[in-house]
C-alpha cells in the first residue's frame, strides 16, 4: 500500500531543492522585487528614488543575460528579471517625467 | 548574439601594451567581457545606491522596497553558503545589501514612518 507521503509531490517536498530548502525560497523571494513595483504602481513620484530605480533596472537587465548564460539556464529567473526591469523602469520614467514637469513649472513661472 | 562581444574581446586583447596577467584576465571565463564579471557589480550597486539614499529624507525611502532588499539579501547570504563553489565575495555583497536595507528601515522606524507610504 502506498504511503500517504510518497508520490511526486512529497518527493519534491523532501528533495534537496524543494520548499524545505533555501534553494527554493531564494529564487521565490526574488519575485518580491517585481511584486513591490506592482504594489507601487501609483506611488507619488516625489517619493521615488531615481538612483535606486536606475540601479534596479541595470541589475535586472544584467541578470536577464546571466540567467540565460548559466548552466542550467533558468527561464523563470529570466522572466522575473524581465518583469522587474520593465516595472522598475516604469517607476523611473514616472520620476523623470515628474522632475521634467517640475523644471518646466519653475521656468514657466512668471517673474514679477 | 551577433558575436560582437567576442570580436571586441579579441580586438582589445590584441593591443600590444597589455602585460601577460591583463591579457589572461581579459580572456578569462569570468573576465570583463562576460556577464559573470558585471552581475556582482550590479548587486553591489544596490548597496551603494542605498548608502547614497541615506542622506535623503526618510519620506523618499520606500518601505516595501527596503523590506524586499533586506529579506532577499539575508536569504541569498544563506544561499551563497550552501551552493558550491562558495563565493565569499557574493556572501559579502548580499550581506551588505541586507544591512543597508535594514538600516533604511531602522531610519524610518526611528521617525515613526515605517508604515507610511
Amino acid at each position: 500500500m502506498a504511503s500517504k507521503f510518497s508520490g511526486i509531490f512529497w518527493t519534491w517536498v523532501h528533495s534537496s531543492t524543494g520548499p524545505k530548502t533555501t534553494h527554493f525560497w531564494a529564487p521565490v523571494c526574488n519575485w518580491f522585487f517585481p511584486i513591490q513595483a506592482l504594489y507601487d504602481w501609483n506611488r507619488d513620484p516625489a517619493k521615488i528614488s531615481k538612483e535606486m530605480q536606475c540601479v534596479l533596472v541595470c541589475y535586472s537587465s544584467l541578470f536577464m543575460r546571466w540567467a540565460l548564460r548559466i548552466s542550467p539556464q533558468s527561464y523563470i529567473l529570466f522572466c522575473m528579471h524581465l518583469f522587474n526591469a520593465t516595472l522598475q523602469g516604469r517607476l523611473l520614467i514616472r520620476r523623470l517625467m515628474w522632475e521634467s514637469s517640475q523644471q518646466k513649472a519653475i521656468e514657466d513661472k512668471p517673474t514679477n | 548574439m551577433f558575436g560582437i562581444v567576442p570580436k571586441l574581446q579579441q580586438y582589445v586583447c590584441a593591443w600590444n601594451f597589455w602585460p601577460a596577467f591583463m591579457k589572461k584576465f581579459i580572456m578569462s571565463e569570468k573576465g570583463p567581457f562576460t556577464i559573470f564579471f558585471w552581475t556582482p557589480l550590479a548587486k553591489w550597486g544596490i548597496s551603494i545606491a542605498n548608502i547614497g539614499d541615506m542622506r535623503k529624507p526618510v519620506e523618499q525611502v520606500n518601505t516595501l522596497q527596503q523590506c524586499v532588499i533586506a529579506w532577499t539579501g539575508l536569504l541569498f547570504t544563506r544561499w551563497c553558503f550552501i551552493i558550491r563553489p562558495r563565493v565569499y565575495s557574493l556572501v559579502l555583497c548580499n550581506f551588505c545589501m541586507a544591512q543597508t536595507g535594514l538600516y533604511q528601515l531602522y531610519r524610518k522606524h526611528q521617525q515613526g514612518k515605517l508604515f507610511t507610504r
